[in-house]
């Protein structure tokens, strides 16, 4: 029995679909022409009478048994065993690069100060760190501060000092 | 003169290979000429690949007795033999099949224009299958045939049931699609 046809759900497009289906039906209900038993009977006799082979005798290796479609299937099995471990050993042998010297790292101590590398056998080098020029000084500039400076830092007598008799030595000889 | 009894042996097997091919041909030869013609749409082309389809059975006689549904399986064979054809001849245009194959479609108890309007709709009709994508339209084409359940469907395509379930669903919804747009087109 026919199983039940999934149908869109409701509406116009579902008539359309079945338009369509109904023209296949009839397409598919067409018969055949007049005698087409008979025409098929007739030739499908003749080529049997003729010696059609079955498929199992003119097959290549159903023809010589299993043991050749067997032997066939090893071969080229080791065939293409052979092929892969050549080829493997093609890259093997010519493909091979010189072995890099191992780096052996030496643990790096720490200078005192800084920080230690945590004991690791590689440290990557890091970036050199930006350099910043030293400032070009105007010698006569610096000189005219320096004076102000130290000009700036004489003492000037206090008040309290000269009640006391203490007089700042202006670098004249104690008079006694 | 003593005749052989090799050959007697082997007249008997020939003659009883004969009677089963004779008796698949007297069963479903009708239903694989319709099933060819649905696709080819040709009738000389259908009986010849129905032809071809019980030579093949003729070459794998021998095995005939492995087969569980033969129905089935010969289906399957004449099937992969038109679509086989039908990619091959794809060169020319169908659009006269089509419009020959409307033609003679039943149309019984129709006055001559209404045979004339059927016509043209299966014209139509037989125009957006041809159009519907490959998968979808094999579907449709094999689910015209009420004497296949949709697990005979999946086995002929070599599908399962619930994709033959979803192709249909998306064919006809496709078909609905086409003709609405080639009818508002007009």
């Amino acid at each position: 029995m026919k199983d039940p046809i999934p149908f869109p759900k409701s509406g116009e497009p579902g008539n359309h679909a079945e338009e369509a289906v109904a023209t296949l039906r009839a397409v598919a209900s067409l018969p055949a022409r007049e005698g087409l038993e008979k025409r098929l009977k007739v030739g499908l006799s003749h080529r049997l009478r003729a010696g059609l082979p079955a498929a199992s005798e003119d097959e290549e290796f159903g023809a010589r048994g299993w043991i050749h479609g067997t032997l066939m299937r090893g071969l080229a099995a080791a065939a293409i065993v052979l092929i892969v471990v050549g080829g493997g050993w093609g890259v093997a042998r010519y493909g091979r690069r010189p072995a890099t010297p191992r780096m052996i790292g030496i643990p790096r101590m720490a200078p005192p100060g800084e920080f230690s590398n945590s004991g690791a056998m590689r440290t990557p080098q890091t970036l050199t760190p930006p350099s910043v020029p030293k400032p070009r000084h105007d010698v006569r500039a610096t000189d005219n501060r320096t004076r102000k400076a130290k000009a700036g830092k004489r003492k000037k007598p206090k008040a309290s000092d000269e009640r006391n008799g203490n007089a700042p030595n202006d670098g004249a000889p104690e008079r006694k | 003169m003593e005749i052989a009894p090799s050959a007697v042996r082997d007249e008997t097997h020939q003659h009883a290979e004969e009677e089963v091919l004779a008796a698949l041909v007297d069963e479903y030869a009708s239903m694989l000429y319709r099933v060819a013609f649905s696709v080819l749409h040709n009738k000389a082309d259908a009986e010849d690949a129905v032809q071809e389809a019980f030579l093949r059975v003729l070459r794998h006689r021998d095995r005939l007795h492995e087969v569980r549904d033969r129905r089935v399986w010969l289906i399957r064979i004449v099937w992969n033999l038109v679509l086989d054809r039908k990619r091959r001849a794809k060169t020319h245009a169908e659009t006269d099949d089509i419009a020959d194959l409307a033609r003679v479609l039943p149309a019984e108890g129709l006055s001559a224009e209404q045979r004339a309007a059927a016509a043209q709709h299966h014209a139509q009709v037989l125009g957006c299958v041809e159009k519907l994508p490959e998968k979808e339209r094999e579907v449709l084409a094999l689910s015209a045939f009420d004497e296949l359940s949709s697990m005979e469907i999946a086995s002929i395509l070599g599908i399962t049931e619930s994709s033959v379930r979803s192709r249909l669903f998306r064919a006809r919804n496709l078909m609905a699609e086409l003709l609405q747009h080639t009818r508002n087109s007009r």
